[in-house]
């Protein structure tokens, strides 16, 4: 992959912000490009996977999908991340997420994510936590759903509560929000 | 059965070595709780990192539900409480009851936080085992989230 640090920290600052110049490039080495084609699928439903994947050209949609119907959460696009539990604690994948064109990914494995550690503690340290912070509030969210069922749930909407009629729609919502998807599915 | 061992039989703390688990042991204060005794509050901000050595722990939501009371699980030995309220830094998410005598080991704020802050090899394997429990409970979370979800919508 010859993305260069300067286009990293362009594209995905969230994760760069936390690397100083070497951790940066042995975490651009330790990434794998994976170039999908439209209509590929990255990742299955309940199927194992143990990687973060950075979407770096293209477009993709995540969704699940139960015996009747499939239900899209939205749609990711260059600069976008997903994977972060599946990073942090490999197994069933929580959403499916298929190329809607042919796309490019970076993809971080667990094990690569661990051959970091010992050389650069501070940074994948930093990067931990990061996700940890992000696990606790979807946590919170998911919480609030399963738990309120017909309650007001905050920060749905650009940061305003709203009410939902019925649990499926508001299991849309929260499960878009969930998985990162803040827009409206197309 | 001493501290050590009992962690040393939890599969998240497998990584740790013999002596990043007794500086563990240090930094934590083993106590035992009767029967009833409310560990974790929905109601107050928790201040400390429970592991479980022996007992049961009833887990519960009761705040801010129309269907009352609410009782989650059973949590065994082994399991780690209080995480989502010391990182997020709000109330817990659940409360935690003894259900029956309970001993368990628990990590104050402020040593959580050095642990959870600094950058070296014993907080960084404690990091992971953090965040895996972290990750675990959310695929738990979401699990039966969609569950309940495509459910309704039979």
């Amino acid at each position: 992959m010859d993305m260069t640090p300067a286009s990293f920290k362009e594209q995905f600052p969230a994760i760069a912000e936390h690397c100083g110049p070497a951790g940066l490039n042995d975490l651009l080495a330790a990434l794998q490009t994976i170039n999908v084609q439209s209509a590929q699928a990255v990742t299955s439903d309940g199927e194992y996977c143990d990687s973060l994947y950075l979407v770096v050209e293209g477009n993709l949609v995540s969704q699940i999908t139960s015996d009747r119907e499939t239900i899209r959460l939205g749609s990711l696009k260059k600069g976008d991340i997903f994977g972060e539990v599946n990073i942090l604690d490999p197994g069933p994948s929580t959403s499916t997420v298929i190329a809607t064109e042919d796309s490019m990914l970076l993809a971080l494995s667990h094990n690569a994510f661990r051959s970091l550690e010992k050389p650069h503690p501070v940074m994948t340290g930093n990067i931990l936590r990061m996700m940890c912070s992000i696990m606790v509030d979807r946590c919170r969210l998911a919480d609030k759903l399963l738990f309120s069922k017909y309650a007001y749930i905050e920060g749905i909407t650009d940061g305003k509560s709203a009410q939902h009629p019925g649990i499926v729609e508001w299991g849309r919502d929260i499960l878009k929000k969930l998985h990162g998807h803040a827009g409206t599915q197309s | 059965m001493n501290f050590i061992e009992h962690l040393q039989s939890v599969p998240l703390f497998s990584e740790m070595t013999n002596d990043e688990l007794k500086t563990l042991e240090q930094s934590m204060v083993i106590e035992d709780y009767p029967d009833g005794h409310r560990i974790v509050s929905e109601e107050h901000v928790n201040d400390r990192f429970y592991v479980l050595l022996e007992g049961e722990v009833e887990i519960t939501h009761e705040k801010d539900t129309e269907r009352g009371l609410q009782r989650i699980s059973i949590m065994g030995p082994g399991s780690l409480i209080g995480l989502h309220g010391l990182i997020g830094h709000n109330r817990p998410i659940v409360s935690c009851r003894a259900n029956g005598a309970v001993k368990a080991a628990y990590l104050p704020s402020p040593a959580f936080n050095l642990l959870y802050q600094y950058n070296t090899r014993l907080p960084h394997h404690f990091q992971t085992v953090v965040a895996k429990q972290l990750a675990s409970d959310y695929r738990n979370i979401v699990g039966e989230l969609r569950e309940m979800m495509l459910a309704d919508n039979d």
